[in-house]
């Protein structure tokens, strides 16, 4: 080290040069260092840093690293797990909590975890996360970050996981790249539209802000933490009983009716989305406060009137914004006018009289930028200085949507309203309302209210008079309703509305359109169900081209079409042929909506069909297990789907001789059932009830198998008709089983009938009319009418080995009954030839 | 109304402080978390108020900290210079430490920023790297003690030089001197690196 007088000197003789003028510095060296060459050397290596050391540290380190001191400890550390997630580091964090990057070890993608630290978990506040939480997991939109789920910790922490996004926030993206005001504008249409799908979803974003706003390397923007601030503000609202200026708002971005702590709807967001422009136009906010504090830039939104975007441009120097920008884009009088208007329309006191929506503000910019008049106008005095609090709230309450009363008001609401501009963003609305809500209402066939259904069908025939002149809302609106229909199990209904919503949609649209190809899939879907698979095949196919087109990256959309075109294909028995287009369905169904979902099950359940009709049993059951352990997770709505699946994988087991397995299986099909549809039976029922007895005979336990298959055979005969094929099946099983418990003669009749269908319904000489002989044959042997059995045990015997082979189960069973007759009717000769 | 925020009435901070002037061993590390916490506590709320564009200052923090938690009425200069001796020194620690566990993130290649609310963003990537820094700090230390302190104070306490010539009782050439050779010998430390 070096010696402290030596340091001294060095440091002496530095300070003192860098007080000199730089012509004196030669003289200055000499005449200090003399000839002691090392600290001439170490001076002049210091001298030699002064160009890097001007700037270096004047800062305060504080400035560029200000959160680190306010940082709170990190709940979580790199490697810790949460479910599936292993922590990899701490991405940020605030007031309400941390944002930790994660990897879901399953998918083996990055995730960003949102973890709230504001509130503990009591049980009810955890409910109502999970609840609120499902609601946002449906919104897939490729401008809105993923909102994949949420849990709690052990600790009683809420967490929510959401897609991870790399970007830039708005504003700095915008300075980066310098984009110009159209540039700007067209960057903010597209988050408008993020916007619009949400609100059509029903979800507000409450919190809009450039910081919510990223923008990848593609320039794509990213709308955060969509509804977040709701689940957090009902949070404080549960927790506190009062509505008050939470963290979570930032004034700056906050509504006039969002400061007053009064409900927040669409409106809002248009607000804050005005807040945003104004500032990408401008760089400043749109109100000068004296200070940053809380309670004036909150009064400031409540009562000022905001500065004009082209005179706040037009005024340089410092706003209060913060650090002046240095844009040179802005040019004031780019925006006088319209863009004036536009801004100051969106950020209007009353929400009735701002824009009624994302999409319309979006609309009124594509209009500026495509040089046509706008619907903003300069706002008159009058409405300016009056204090006019606009109470046009849309009260939107999940309770009452269910009640067909409402329904049916709100359905007049959209007529009346039906001039209005708004008109397509009220009827996507209400149609989000009528299959969201009338499908988890009413999960079944026999489930559908009465008046729910008058409503739908008046619904329907009002859509198609009275919107005739607006074929693109008629088509949004019939397709809606097709998919509601769809949603009740009311396939045909749900036919007609969507062929007549893909007529309109072609007429308005054309072909390559979202709407149509939508209508499409869904009618595919309609046809499949109903049977009419030759159609609904070639529909379908359609829809999965069209799709193909309009998403070539995948969508939930696709998924549908390619899950309908193999439901046809699967119904027409070419299941090889579907097994393809059903692994992608899932696929995408899974990747857009996310795994606990009923759609992701019941195509995995389809999946698991076209395997097991191809023969693929092995490959089947594994599917329709994981479909039932999907099935445990989604929503209760769903739960029709799981007791499908429960049921499928009963008769497999079944077929596998895994008989203890299988009975278990289609009990909890059967509770499953009932639970959901509240003791009412329908087709699906009455199979498994069938199978359940089928199941009791194979096991032997005849008395079991008879009780059950008396019930079965009502629904069977009720839910498929006289002569369907199951209703045979089950009529065999019971007449068979009655034999056996020593009912002959009760048996005899169920045979017959199943003989006759069977007759009726299958050509000539299938196999399954001799074993139904065979059958009648063993029960007239219990009758001792011997005389009338041998012929049938014969001929019966004779088709089955020569059709089936002499070992097949069904041969080698007919064989025993010729053994079993000659041996009662004491002709032991006879008997042995057939032993 | 108005609660304590924090845990020790602001007499005890004044205390210790006197305790300090008259030579008591442990008045340092009995004030250390108090600071510490108060640090914390006020960058917090600085934070939840102001806009992140909005830079809060170092030195702001330091003196309300200071006009929290002593009598002022009852401390001399000498025991003021202490207080913001600890406070730039906690700032130091608090600051290189969180950059120290920022790194270690870094190096996974994780540098992305996700907003949560009012979540302010990680140290930008170009600022100071404070953690080699931190150790060119204690090599001039060695060296150049009291020029090491300037920088403490200066860049990690945020006071001027009129400041922490009261603190470290020299004039203020002395410290503007001391600044500016620590700022060289700093440069050619980190570039050697």
């Amino acid at each position: 080290m070096i010696q402290p007088e030596r340091a001294q000197r060095v440091a002496e003789v530095v300070e003192a040069a860098l007080e000199r003028e730089a012509s004196e510095l030669p003289s200055f060296l000499n005449e200090s260092c003399g000839d002691d060459l090392a600290l001439r050397r170490e001076v002049e290596s210091l001298l030699g840093y002064q160009k890097e050391a001007t700037d270096f540290i004047e800062a305060p380190a504080y400035q560029n690293h200000a959160n680190s001191l306010a940082e709170e400890r990190g709940e979580l550390k790199p490697g810790d797990r949460l479910g599936e997630y292993k922590i990899l580091s701490l991405l940020g964090e605030g007031g309400m909590g941390e944002v930790y990057l994660a990897e879901d070890s399953n998918l083996g993608r990055q995730v960003a975890i949102k973890l709230v630290k504001a509130g503990l978990g009591r049980a009810g506040l955890i409910r109502h996360f999970q609840r609120e939480e499902r609601i946002l997991a449906a919104l897939t939109h490729p401008n809105i970050a993923r909102l994949y789920g949420g849990a709690v910790t052990e600790d009683g922490l809420p967490y929510f996981v959401m897609e991870y996004v790399e970007g830039e926030r708005l504003d700095s993206y915008c300075e980066l790249y310098r984009l110009t005001i159209p540039e700007r504008l067209q960057l903010f249409r597209k988050i408008c539209a993020a916007v619009s799908y949400a609100h059509q979803h029903l979800v507000i974003h409450r919190d809009l802000k450039p910081s919510n706003i990223r923008v990848t390397k593609e320039g794509e923007p990213k709308l955060l933490d969509f509804g977040i601030a709701k689940l957090l503000d009902d949070e404080t609202a549960l927790t506190e009983q009062t509505m008050t200026l939470t963290n979570v708002m930032t004034p700056d971005y906050a509504s006039p009716e969002q400061v007053r702590g009064e409900p927040m709807t669409t409106a809002s967001d248009v607000y804050s989305l005005g807040v945003v422009l104004y500032e990408l136009l401008t760089g400043k906010k749109p109100y000068r406060t004296q200070s940053r504090r809380l309670e004036e830039i909150s009064r400031a939104v409540t009562e000022q009137e905001p500065t004009k975007p082209s005179t706040a441009a037009a005024s340089g120097g410092n706003s209060n914004s913060g650090p002046s920008r240095t844009g040179t884009f802005r040019n004031s009088k780019l925006l006088k006018g319209d863009l004036d208007n536009i801004v100051l329309m969106a950020l209007r006191k009353e929400p009735a009289r701002r824009y009624s929506s994302a999409g319309q503000f979006s609309e009124d910019i594509r209009r500026h930028l495509e040089g046509l008049p706008v619907i903003a106008r300069r706002d008159t005095v009058g409405y300016r200085t009056s204090k006019f609090v606009a109470r046009h709230r849309l009260a939107v309450a999940a309770t009452v949507l269910v009640a067909a009363a409402i329904l049916g008001s709100l359905l007049v609401a959209l007529w009346e309203t039906r001039q209005a501009r708004a008109q397509r963003d009220v009827a996507r609305r209400i149609n989000t309302f009528l299959q969201d809500m009338l499908g988890a209402a009413a999960p079944d066939v026999k489930g559908v209210d009465v008046k729910v259904a008058d409503v739908l069908s008046d619904a329907s025939s009002r859509a198609k008079t009275e919107l005739a002149d607006e074929p693109r809302v008629m088509a949004d609106v019939l397709m809606t309703l097709g998919r509601t229909y769809i949603s009740l199990g009311q396939y045909a209904p749900a036919e007609a509305n969507l062929r007549a919503a893909l007529a309109a949609s072609l007429k308005a649209n054309g072909e390559l359109h979202p709407t149509t190809a939508t209508t499409m899939g869904w009618l595919g879907l309609a046809l499949a169900d109903l049977g009419k698979t030759t159609e609904g095949e070639k529909v379908s196919r359609k829809a999965v081209e069209l799709q193909r087109k309009l998403h070539p990256k995948g969508h939930e959309d696709l998924g549908v079409a390619l899950y309908a075109l193999g439901m046809n294909l699967v119904y027409k028995k070419e299941p090889k042929a579907a097994q393809e287009y059903l692994k992608e369905a899932s696929e995408l169904i899974k990747k857009h909506l996310g795994e606990a979902n009923g759609y992701y099950m019941t195509s995995l359940v389809m999946l698991a069909m076209a395997h097991e009709r191809a023969g693929e049993v092995v490959v089947a059951e594994p599917l329709y297990r994981q479909a039932i352990d999907v099935g445990g997770r989604v929503e209760s709505r769903y739960r029709i789907y799981l007791a499908q699946a429960q049921a499928l994988l009963g008769i497999l087991l079944i077929n596998k001789e895994a008989y203890s397995e299988a009975e278990t299986l289609l009990q909890k099909s059967e509770t499953t059932y009932s639970e959901v549809m509240g003791g009412d039976t329908n087709y699906s029922v009455a199979v498994v009830k069938a199978n359940l007895g089928l199941l009791y005979f194979l096991k032997g336990d005849y008395a079991k198998a008879e009780n059950e298959d008396k019930k079965a055979i009502d629904l069977v005969r009720k839910y498929m008709g006289p002569e369907h094929p199951l209703t045979a099946s089950t009529a065999v099983t019971l007449g068979l089983s009655l034999t056996r418990e020593g009912k002959a003669v009760e048996g005899d009749p169920y045979l017959r009938e199943a003989l006759a269908i069977r007759k009726k319904i299958l050509p000539q000489g299938d196999v399954s009319i001799s074993s139904a002989v065979s059958a009648l044959g063993e029960c007239l042997t219990m009758q001792q009418r011997y005389a009338e059995a041998e012929p049938l045990l014969n001929d019966s015997y004779k088709e089955l080995k020569s059709k089936v082979g002499d070992q097949e189960k069904r041969t080698v069973e007919a064989r025993q009954r010729l053994v079993r007759l000659y041996d009662a009717w004491g002709k032991p000769d006879q008997a042995a030839q057939f032993r | 109304m108005e609660t304590p925020l924090h845990h020790e009435p602001p007499h005890d901070v004044t205390q210790i402080l006197k305790d300090w002037s008259e030579g008591s061993g442990d008045a340092s590390a009995r004030l250390m978390p108090l600071v510490y916490e108060e640090l914390r506590r006020l960058a917090r709320e600085y934070i939840r108020r102001e806009r992140a564009d909005h830079t809060l200052q170092a030195t702001a923090l330091v003196h309300e900290a200071y006009l929290r938690m002593v009598d002022e009425k009852n401390v001399t200069w000498k025991d003021r210079a202490h207080f913001y001796g600890i406070a730039a020194r906690l700032m130091r620690r608090i600051l290189v430490d969180h950059a120290r566990a920022h790194n270690a993130a870094k190096r996974g290649g994780l540098e992305q920023k996700l907003s949560l609310d009012e979540a302010r963003d990680l140290p930008a990537a170009g600022a100071t790297d404070l953690v080699a820094l931190d150790g060119a700090l204690e090599s001039l230390a060695k060296t150049y003690p009291r020029k090491s302190e300037v920088v403490e104070l200066k860049f990690f306490g945020g006071l001027d030089a009129n400041e922490i010539a009261e603190v470290l009782n020299v004039s203020e050439k002395t410290v503007l001197r001391d600044w500016s050779f620590a700022k060289l010998w700093l440069c050619r430390e980190l570039s050697a690196a």
